[in-house]
């Protein structure tokens, strides 16, 4: 078959220069043999900490608490910061590392398409039927159907991005056809439409 | 976990994972210290059992190896001339790894480095977008999108050539920024 009508993941799987997973016997229990030679004098892993009460540990513990409470309250900020009316027309920081063209992203006027709409299903894929509400940006139809990666798979989401479900309303922006997490993305609120109005004229 | 779990735990990875790992870690160029890179891959795991997320072992295994791997590659490139560095890069790529002349290995090493990671995490890994964010260390949905746009730019590599697909290693190059596109449309 010709390589420009295939698929290209499935073309790349040709030339995969390491076809055959197998190992040795030999290879794997030489490998295993190191590890475990390293393993039994560890003393860094949970299994080989002490639980052995001790007032100075129990001090340290604390302190330690305090500074876990402050990184849980960043990483909650962090984490809902998305749900701030200001979000896609502010640089959301650090999350925004781990988010889609992280060095261009812009904001929802960078965007392909920004609309409000209500979710009214979810398919194979992460695939979200919206009704259009209302197009910020973008040209689009009563309807469109969009892939939400990792954020309608009614898992815990970790993305900076709502946990979609069917008839709730939400703020969605995004390129091609993927709805964008990390903010351009959003539960519906009045005040966060408005702002979305703005940066998108 | 007890010594005895967290043993048994190991071991379980261990042998689930451990030769996918070992192509993985191949397959970036790593052959002669392979065993070096996945034994302390397993090590990391022995330290860090509770972090691991269930159900992404293998992803988030493959994470800890391309950071070993990158650390190491850094570690090696200081002091290094500029050409040396270059040639080093060029060793680096899997397509030139395979030692195959093809259209496909051409395409593939036209393709900057982050298109070219996602494209092999797919196709030799056989990951899923949630699981190249684990490995990546970026969300699921960055990771399908960027699959969605690498995957788009290896095909046109594939349609147009190597020398045209230089010209559009960018994909603002290749689709133009939303704003510049709605303002060429409205012209």
């Amino acid at each position: 078959m010709n390589n420009h009508s295939r698929d290209p993941i499935a073309a790349l799987r040709d030339i995969d220069p390491q076809p055959d997973h197998q190992l040795s016997p030999d290879v794997s229990g030489r490998l295993w043999a190191r590890i475990e030679e390293r393993i039994v004098t560890d003393t860094t892993s949970p299994a080989s900490r002490p639980s052995v009460f001790s007032p100075r540990r129990l001090l340290f513990a604390l302190s330690g608490a305090s500074a876990v409470a402050v990184a849980v309250a960043v990483a909650v900020l962090v984490n809902t910061s998305p749900a701030a009316p200001t979000g896609p027309s502010l640089p959301l920081g650090d999350a925004m590392a781990m988010c889609p063209d992280a060095e261009s992203a812009g904001t929802i006027a960078d965007r392909d398409f920004a609309f409000d709409g209500t979710v009214t299903a979810i398919g194979d894929e992460e695939r979200v039927t919206f009704t259009v509400n209302r197009v910020f940006v973008g040209d689009l139809g009563g309807e469109t159907t969009l892939v939400a990666t990792g954020m309608a798979a009614g898992n815990l989401n970790s993305n900076g991005g709502p946990g979609m479900e069917v008839g709730a309303r939400y703020l969605v922006s995004g390129d091609e056809n993927f709805a964008w997490s990390c903010g351009f993305t959003q539960t519906y609120s009045d005040a966060l439409a408005a702002d979305w109005d703005a940066t998108a004229r | 976990m007890g010594q005895t779990d967290a043993r048994r735990r190991l071991e379980a990875l261990f042998t689930a994972h451990h030769a996918e790992l070992m192509a993985f870690v191949r397959r970036r160029g790593a052959d002669a210290s392979a065993e070096d890179v996945v034994a302390d891959a397993f090590i990391v795991a022995w330290r860090r059992l509770d972090d691991i997320p269930a159900g992404a072992e293998r992803a988030w295994l493959f994470g800890v190896a391309r950071r070993l791997l990158s650390n190491a590659r850094r570690g090696q490139k200081r002091g290094m001339k500029a050409v040396e560095l270059l040639a080093a890069d060029a060793r680096s790529s899997p397509a030139v790894e395979t030692g195959v002349s093809s259209e496909l290995t051409t395409a593939l090493a036209s393709l900057r480095e982050a298109d070219r990671e996602v494209l092999t995490l797919a196709a030799w890994e056989e990951l899923t977008p949630a699981e190249i964010g684990v490995v990546l260390g970026i969300t699921a949905n960055a990771a399908a999108i960027r699959l969605y746009r690498a995957r788009a730019r290896f095909a046109l590599a594939l349609e147009h050539g190597v020398k045209e697909s230089r010209w559009l290693r960018t994909w603002n190059v290749v689709r133009g920024s939303p704003k510049q596109r709605r303002e060429t449309e409205h012209e």
